[in-house]
């Protein structure tokens, strides 16, 4: 059977090198050729499927659909230590005490959470695992051993 | 196993040498931050924290780049301010990318973030992904995953792939999997469907499924439409079905011990379905007005709704302010409260200053306080083009414990050195100062810029 799977790995490899060897599209670059304010508005300039990537109220809430399927599009105009400023795996700092200056931006937990998590935990723990499961997670054992 | 301080000694082994041996571009940001708090028991903290994170660009040919972001904390009464320690460090990533300049092919190399599919982790290995014939596209994985307190690394492994399928405009969908060993036994396998629809200009579906091959069963499905029947008006639909037995069959001892099902918190027989709606109306171009309503139906509880409505005001770049009021109308009113939040900021030429006030009020009082506020003050002043200084003050109270005050400053200072090849590198021009969001924008290079976009708008 591990010898089946080996040799189905080693014809998917070459299968994929082969596909990779002929594909010819032009790659993303590593940052984005215009400026651009902030937040942006993509489709001030985009009226294909990048217009859907504004930067609007909301976004927040629907980025990690389009950062799981495109995240060198995301690399486009953000270093990686944004996103760890909430992806983070030991976060001693709450993110939105990084950035009391910014108010507009979305980070999880702004003012008194501790109280909150109680009620919020009980409705929708969903959101709570993903980013203190087993990562960043210190803080939440301190009690929750 | 890698060691946080031998990926550090190696960093600066690497910085050390000649750097006339690569036409490098560095450029990163040193974020330090020094607070004054109160600990649950009246200590006192005074931690200081170092935040630097770089890349090293076309490091010895343009496709290959080297990024870096760790952090580090010394507290500087020896207290042990968090996690029974008075200092503490993490590596967030450390990797070698190479970027092809077709087929969108990556590879990087070290402490990676990994985000396709199901699998939104670090891992200290691998990363690459390609374009392929068709629309196909490849991503694969592997390495020993990241986590904040693993018992020990040896036998730890994560790997996993995922495989799409795009028409440029009209979809995108994938397919993943990934799977984790602790301790050299069977944790977590998943698998999901990522999808990604645009049928029209004016509609959008997209979301994901997840299941769990350890529990046999859906994890969740979670899904967005997003209608825009006019520019000023956007309406968004949300479903999010999960069910508890397979979205937290995953724990063991590393995890929060809250989410393991059985200890009584959470019910294995829970099912929850989240449906919401959301809307976006531009009242005129300086004022926007949100609104959310979503209802929460499970199969054992009684439902709740959460809903409420904001407003953001912005007549000009330099200023602005907002307002929203939300409701969660539990179970009980021991799960009931309403969440009020009021800030405004100014930019007065070099200097600027921020108020943001926070009440949550309950409905059933808890140990005789029914409010929990935050109320704080924040002052920044650019010291030069690349340096920043700010401070601010938070006086917030809760029904668990009493009120305290909490002193943050920050001095920030973005950097750009390049020794030997010096490309016109132009600080992204930002309708806020550059310092606002300092790690949002990389710079664009004029050298070497990628070809403009197609499907642009002219003028």
């Amino acid at each position: 059977m591990k010898q089946t799977l080996k040799s189905a790995l080693m014809i998917l490899l070459i299968l994929a090198g082969g596909l990779y060897a002929c594909a010819t599209t032009e790659s993303i670059g590593r940052s984005h050729p215009m400026e651009v304010p902030s937040p942006p508005m993509c489709s001030d300039c985009h009226d294909d499927e990048r217009a859907s990537l504004n930067h609007t109220a909301d976004y927040d809430q629907r980025h990690k659909f389009y950062a799981v399927q495109q995240k060198q599009i995301c690399n486009l105009c953000h270093k990686e230590s944004f996103c760890t400023d909430c992806h983070a795996n030991k976060g001693e700092i709450k993110p939105s005490d990084k950035f009391k200056d910014t108010p507009k931006r979305f980070l999880p937990h702004r003012g008194d959470y501790l109280t909150q998590h109680r009620i919020d935990g009980r409705i929708n723990p969903v959101p709570c695992l993903k980013c203190h499961g087993r990562n960043n997670n210190a803080r939440c054992k301190a009690c929750h051993k | 196993m890698v060691k946080n301080g031998t990926i550090v000694l190696l960093l600066l082994a690497l910085l050390c040498l000649p750097r006339s041996l690569y036409a490098i571009d560095m450029n990163g940001t040193s974020r330090t931050y020094f607070q004054a708090r109160e600990s649950f028991d009246d200590e006192n903290y005074l931690p200081l924290f170092e935040y630097l994170d770089f890349s090293l660009d076309d490091f010895a040919k343009e496709e290959y780049s080297f990024h870096f972001g760790g952090w580090a904390r010394r507290d500087l009464n020896n207290e042990k301010s968090f996690d029974q320690r008075s200092s503490n460090l993490d590596l967030q990533y450390a990797y070698l990318n190479l970027h092809r300049d077709t087929a969108n092919a990556v590879v990087n190399v070290g402490r990676v973030p990994v985000y396709e599919g199901v699998a939104s982790e670090s891992v200290d290995g691998f990363y690459t992904r390609s374009d392929l014939l068709h629309g196909f596209g490849i991503a694969a994985y592997g390495g020993i995953p990241v986590e904040t307190d693993f018992d020990q690394r040896s036998g730890d492994l994560i790997y996993g792939t995922r495989i799409s399928k795009e028409e440029a405009d009209r979809y995108r969908v994938g397919i993943s999997y990934l799977k984790e060993k602790n301790d050299g036994d069977a944790f977590r396998s998943e698998a999901g469907l990522d999808l990604r629809v645009r049928p029209h200009d004016q509609v959008e579906l997209f979301g994901r499924s997840t299941f769990n091959g350890e529990t046999s069963g859906w994890m969740e499905h979670a899904y967005n439409v997003i209608y825009l029947p006019r520019d000023d008006l956007r309406v968004i639909g949300e479903l999010d079905a999960v069910n508890y037995e397979d979205y937290f069959g995953n724990v063991d001892t590393d995890t929060t011990g809250i989410f393991d099902l059985g200890i009584g918190v959470l019910d294995p027989d829970e099912q929850m379905l989240e449906l919401g709606l959301r809307g976006e109306y531009k009242v005129r171009e300086d004022l926007t007005a949100t609104t959310l309503f979503r209802n929460y139906n499970y199969s054992v509880a009684d439902s709740s709704n959460y809903y409420g409505a904001g407003l953001t005001y912005q007549p000009t770049e330099e200023m602005g302010g907002g307002c929203s009021l939300y409701r969660m109308d539990g179970q009980s009113d021991t799960r009931r409260y309403y969440e009020l939040r009021l800030y405004a900021y100014k930019q007065y030429d070099k200097a600027d200053v921020t108020v943001d006030l926070f009440n949550v009020h309950y409905d059933e009082s808890i140990n005789g306080e029914s409010n929990g506020f935050s109320a704080s003050l924040a002052g920044g002043y650019a010291l030069s083009e690349n340096g920043r200084i700010s401070a601010d003050v938070e006086y917030a109270g809760n029904p668990t414990f009493s009120t305290d005050i909490r002193l943050f400053v920050k001095y920030l200072y973005n950097f750009n050195i390049s020794p030997l090849k010096v490309p016109e590198m132009k600080a992204p021009k930002l309708h806020l100062p550059a310092w606002k969001m300092p790690t949002l924008w990389k710079k664009t290079k004029t050298e070497g810029a990628a070809a403009p976009l197609d499907s642009e708008k002219g003028e």
